[in-house]
């Protein structure tokens, strides 16, 4: 299990398209996503359980990755959020 | 355990705000006992649950009044003293100087309410169990089906939401899809509801978000359900032995609350919103004392006994 703290940028912070853009990153491995913010916990494979998040510009939440492609996929997910969301086709 | 701010109950429970300091707005409960500080007003401080709403009745406000006013004062200072979170005066009476004096000294609230003093307590304590009740958000779909409850789980992309939309065209309603916020509200039953930002939003792989509220009307929607029933979907697994007969029940445990499960592979051509409607007709026939697989058994067993003889 790997954990990592983020904060977004973003001007609208994390709204439908770069929320879509993260699971379908998330959706790429096997491993089990999980984006945390304060204690609510979101399945970071599915579009809506992040929205229900509602983290916006500057809140800090947590991405919590467990399974056998753990490292590759923070990777892919440490790139598309520090990356401002853009680097999504980059990446794969 | 969870917590939630005095800004909450006032709104809710349409409190007056008689004082307040902005920071103290914030304070968080979490505790739903309430204390009603009488034998605090008559000196006696010992065990005084000072992290609990204190609620003053008219006893307590009659018995303030005909106390001398050195020893009042005394006991005032000393009362507001303790962290309290905030004190509710019932009945709407007046509040007199002398307690919004030691309230404003150590920046405590004092809240007012036209309700009588039992109805305030029932409200306060019915409202802050369920909001201080143990939750969790679980992945996956609710639904009622039937009246009953039923939570679909499994894997992304294994259909659940697929599996939700065909059970609402076929009348029934849709709570949370993806996340469901489960509450334990009492010691064995659990409820579900929509996280409030997504409520009565599909996500269908293709199309993108659906409104269901909007597309098939308030008939299909609900805002809330207890969990009856958990449904597994997996993949079907040749190598694993699945249920035949439905004697033996199996259960999920959620918050410490025991849940009957079943679990319902998934195969291409196997119509799940059906599998699901008959789960929830057979929950339903339990629940009333018939066991279609012991029922059969019996008949067996009689069909044998008449052999013997």
């Amino acid at each position: 299990m790997i954990e990592r703290e983020f904060v977004i940028n973003n001007e609208m912070g994390l709204h439908a398209r770069p929320a879509a853009k993260l699971t379908q990153v998330a959706n790429k491995y096997r491993s089990e996503v999980l984006v945390i913010k304060n204690n609510k916990i979101g399945n970071g494979k599915s579009l809506l359980s992040i929205l229900a998040l509602g983290i916006f510009k500057g809140t800090p939440f947590k991405v919590r990755i467990t399974g056998p492609d753990e490292i590759e996929a923070m990777c892919g997910v440490r790139k598309l959020i520090e990356g401002d969301f853009n680097e999504e086709r980059d990446q794969s | 355990m969870s917590s939630l701010p005095v800004e909450n109950i006032i709104n809710t429970l349409n409190l007056e705000v008689i004082y307040c300091d902005q920071d103290t707005l914030s304070i968080d409960i979490d505790t739903s006992d309430i204390n009603r500080p009488g034998l605090q007003f008559a000196g006696f401080f010992d065990y005084f649950a000072h992290d609990r709403i204190q609620v003053l009745g008219k006893v307590e406000m009659t018995y303030l009044r005909q106390l001398d006013e050195d020893i009042r004062g005394r006991y005032l200072d000393k009362f507001f003293s303790y962290d309290i979170p905030c004190a509710i005066i019932s009945r709407g009476m007046d509040i007199p100087d002398y307690i919004l004096h030691y309230a404003k000294k150590y920046k405590r609230p004092v809240l007012r309410s036209d309700m009588t003093t039992t109805k305030l307590i029932n409200k306060l304590i019915g409202y802050l169990d369920s909001q201080l009740a143990p939750r969790i958000t679980k992945h996956g779909v609710l639904v009622d089906v039937y009246g009953v409850g039923i939570f679909l789980m499994g894997e992304s992309g294994i259909g659940k939401s697929e599996t939700a939309l065909e059970l609402i065209k076929r009348g029934h309603r849709l709570v949370a899809d993806d996340a469901v916020e489960i509450k334990k509200v009492a010691e064995q039953r659990l409820v579900g509801e929509a996280p409030e930002l997504i409520r009565h939003f599909m996500e269908i792989r293709g199309i993108g978000i659906i409104d269901i509220k909007a597309m098939y009307g308030v008939g299909a929607v609900i805002n809330n359900k207890p969990l009856d029933l958990a449904i597994y979907l997996e993949f079907w697994d040749n190598e694993k032995e699945y249920d035949r007969l439905g004697l033996v029940e199996d259960y999920t445990e959620i918050l410490g609350v025991k849940l009957p499960k079943i679990v319902i592979p998934v195969r291409p051509g196997r119509n799940l919103a059906i599998i699901v409607e008959v789960a929830a007709r057979n929950w339903r026939l339990k629940k009333l004392g018939y066991n279609s697989a012991k029922e059969l058994d019996n008949r067996l067993n009689a069909l044998i006994r008449g052999n013997e003889e």
